[in-house]
């Protein structure tokens, strides 16, 4: 799947910003069950993997453990995903006391430069978990391989809101959050609901279209009332939202330069 | 049953099997008229996928027909690509890829066992559930499939899809610190995966025994894993390029996997029929472990496939003990290969049973065709006969759920792999 390594390229970015000094990063593939081995005498670990929400390519989003509990299905021998390791992790009473799962929504359309921004998005947001005051001497910072669509019915907290986070999967800070993200579920589903209808009722030129003019005229207000409000919570929750379409062949106002993180990095000075 | 009625019951599709399925029976004055193992699954193509490709393909592209027995595919491919080119792979190199192989079975039998077929016998709806009540057993069962990964890594680089194999051996040999620190983890498994036999062998079983052929691969010395010749417990003994001689494979149209018959009778492959034609090639600690049970052998309840596992994990923990004592690397880790047109053929005992292959490559060792028989195919038609069996002999008066609970723990004694056969569950009762 495209954009299936997200996690692992999220590590190397970790790696490249320094912070396998005060983390251990491990790539893990496709751990299934050993994940629960994985968390054995871990006080803090962030999980980082791609995802599919129905959002955005590059969306960032912490997800809490209590809906991707929810989601998981009884096990398979193959089919032992993220949130069944997570189910029977919480089953054996070993869920790491700071546990944070960063999920990075993936897709076929996922550009390198929407990409990019994703990555540094997850690095930002595990320095802003990092700099916390530390709450064990252990830290660990894993990546693991999806399966399959492992965060479709979670809660989905918006990026920004960990920084007030204290580290528990699920805090008051993160009431209004999810209320928030709450809404935002609806709004994409009622904008996928309608183009669906749209699309089904779709009549070729020269015949009768299915639906009334006013309601298409409605249909067309919803989505924009639709896509104001997601604009509002964005803007609101500090997202930056970029998903105006474009053509390929239109010029990018943005270019995005490469940085050489290590040559910003302070050099040790020499004796 | 005078009722009439028909019913749907939505089983939880991927409830500890894998793959897309269902089940289809219709019973009438207590006596089940038809019954259908419906594999839904859609075709995957992996042998057209294979010609043309290049023999040093081959390896990488198997070990995508299945994320649980990826050694199994790659096992039987090479030894089939090595047999076409008329090499032969150093003592050394067999030695370690019996080695792997044993990492496999390893992690396959211990998640099967702790996480899947555990929960039917134990009385709960998952392993997850389980794992509350019992969460020593479930840690054990974790703790011994990390090892069994740990095994493959050590060969494989990875426990997914490895990569340490080639035609002629592996690219490099195992670093012998990791052999060494793999080698004190397993001996301090051993007592763990000894008392496992007699665990499995306390579990409340059901009695139910059925008459079947049982069909493994037979060594002249060891408990078959990596090689050996293809025998039944009805005087089959054949070679490996023989298979075909006996053994048909047919598409029935309520399945997208091929069904295998051996003389056009259902067969039996899997723990259950290596243990009852192999049982006396067991090592003696094994052995004496399996004897302590009391377990009678051969065995004609198909619900001591449980114990069949738990045997083989034993046997495969002491095995891989005894080879990693002995562990030397060598260098290079492999026998030249020149490639040329030829026909091979392979044959392994992966975890859910006998595993057949053949190609036939051109001049340059590209594939010009490929056969690849799973153990999942070979079982499916004896699966429909013991459903059929077992669900009369269980008794139709139960209600839906009933049945289908006795359904699919009859189907997960075989740990059927429907990815592999293609690649479960929905039942549909209909009742006259």
């Amino acid at each position: 799947m495209a954009g299936d390594d997200l996690g692992w390229a999220a590590i190397e970015a970790l790696k490249d910003a320094g912070l396998d000094r005060v983390a251990e990063l491990l790539l893990l593939d496709r751990p299934g069950p050993a994940l629960v081995d994985h968390f054995q005498g871990r006080n803090r670990v962030i999980l980082i993997d791609a995802m599919h929400a129905g959002l955005a390519p590059g969306s960032v989003r912490a997800l809490s453990l209590q809906e991707l509990v929810v989601s998981a299905r009884p096990p398979s021998s193959h089919g032992l995903g993220l949130a069944e390791a997570l189910a029977l992790a919480r089953a054996l009473d070993c869920i790491p006391k700071h546990l944070h799962v960063i999920g990075i929504e993936t897709g076929p359309s996922l550009d390198g430069e929407t990409r990019s921004i994703a990555i540094r998005q997850v690095v930002q947001l595990i320095q802003a978990i990092l700099n916390e005051t530390d709450p064990g001497s252990d830290r660990s910072t894993r990546r693991r391989h999806p399966h399959r669509n492992e965060a479709r019915d979670s809660a989905i907290l918006p990026v920004d809101s960990t920084s007030d986070d204290t580290g528990s999967p699920m805090n008051d800070n993160d009431a209004s959050a999810a209320e928030l993200t709450k809404e935002q579920r609806i709004l994409n589903m009622m904008r996928k609901v309608l183009t669906d209808v749209a699309r089904d009722t779709h009549a070729p030129p020269g015949t009768k279209h299915a639906l009334t003019e006013r309601t298409i005229t409605g249909i067309r207000d919803c989505l924009s009332l639709i896509s104001a409000r997601e604009q509002e919570l964005a803007e609101a929750l500090g997202d930056d939202r970029n998903l105006r379409p474009r053509y390929a062949d239109e010029p990018r106002k943005n270019t995005v330069v490469p940085i050489n993180i290590d040559g910003l990095k302070k050099r040790p000075k020499s004796d | 049953m005078s009722e009439n009625r028909e019913i749907r019951i939505e089983v939880p599709v991927l409830a500890r099997v894998e793959g897309e399925g269902a089940l289809e029976l219709s019973a009438s004055g207590g006596r089940i008229e038809t019954l259908r193992l419906r594999i839904f699954e859609p075709p995957r193509y992996f042998e057209k996928f294979l010609e043309g490709r290049g023999h040093q393909e081959v390896l990488d592209v198997v070990a995508r027909i299945c994320g649980i027995c990826p050694v199994a595919y790659q096992m039987t491919a090479v030894q089939a690509l090595e047999q076409a080119f008329g090499v032969q792979a150093s003592p050394w190199v067999i030695r370690m890829r019996r080695l792997m192989y044993c990492g496999e079975w390893l992690q396959s039998h211990a998640l099967h066992i702790h996480l899947l077929a555990l929960p039917d016998f134990l009385g709960f709806e998952s392993g997850i559930a389980m794992a509350a009540r019992h969460p020593e057993a479930v840690r054990r069962g974790l703790r011994l499939q990390r090892l069994g990964n740990d095994l493959i890594r050590l060969f494989g680089g990875r426990s997914v899809h490895p990569v340490g194999m080639r035609v002629g051996g592996f690219h490099r040999a195992p670093d012998p610190e990791r052999a060494a620190t793999l080698l004190e983890e397993l001996r301090a498994a051993r007592p763990e995966a000894e008392a496992l036999v007699a665990f499995t062998a306390s579990l409340d079983l059901p009695q139910d025994d059925q008459d079947f052929t049982s069909v493994s691969l037979r060594h002249e010395s060891e408990y078959p894993l990596y090689s050996g010749r293809i025998v039944s417990d009805r005087g089959l003994d054949l070679a490996v390029e023989d298979y075909p001689k006996h053994f048909q494979e047919s598409h029935v149209a309520h399945s997208t996997a091929l069904y295998a018959h051996l003389d056009g009778a259902p067969y039996l492959v899997g723990p259950l029929a290596r243990l009852n034609l192999n049982h006396d090639r067991l090592s003696p600690p094994a052995r004496a472990a399996l004897d302590a049970t009391g377990l009678q052998l051969p065995s004609r309840n198909m619900f001591h496939s449980v114990i069949a596992r738990a045997v083989e994990i034993h046997e495969v923990v002491l095995e891989a003990i005894r080879l990693l004592e002995s562990y030397r690397p060598e260098e290079p880790a492999h026998v030249p290969v020149t490639v040329g047109a030829g026909t091979g053929f392979g044959a392994t005992e992966a975890p859910r049973g006998l595993l057949w292959h053949r190609y036939a490559l051109d001049a340059a060792g590209k594939v010009r065709s490929a056969q690849i028989v799973p153990p999942t195919s070979q079982n499916q038609a004896r699966i429909e006969h013991d459903l059929k069996r077992s669900l009369e002999a269980f008794g139709l008066h139960n209600d839906d759920d009933a049945l289908r609970l006795r359904g699919e723990t009859v189907i997960r004694n075989y740990d059927p792999c429907i990815s592999c056969a293609t690649h479960f569950l929905k039942v549909r009762i209909q009742r006259r």
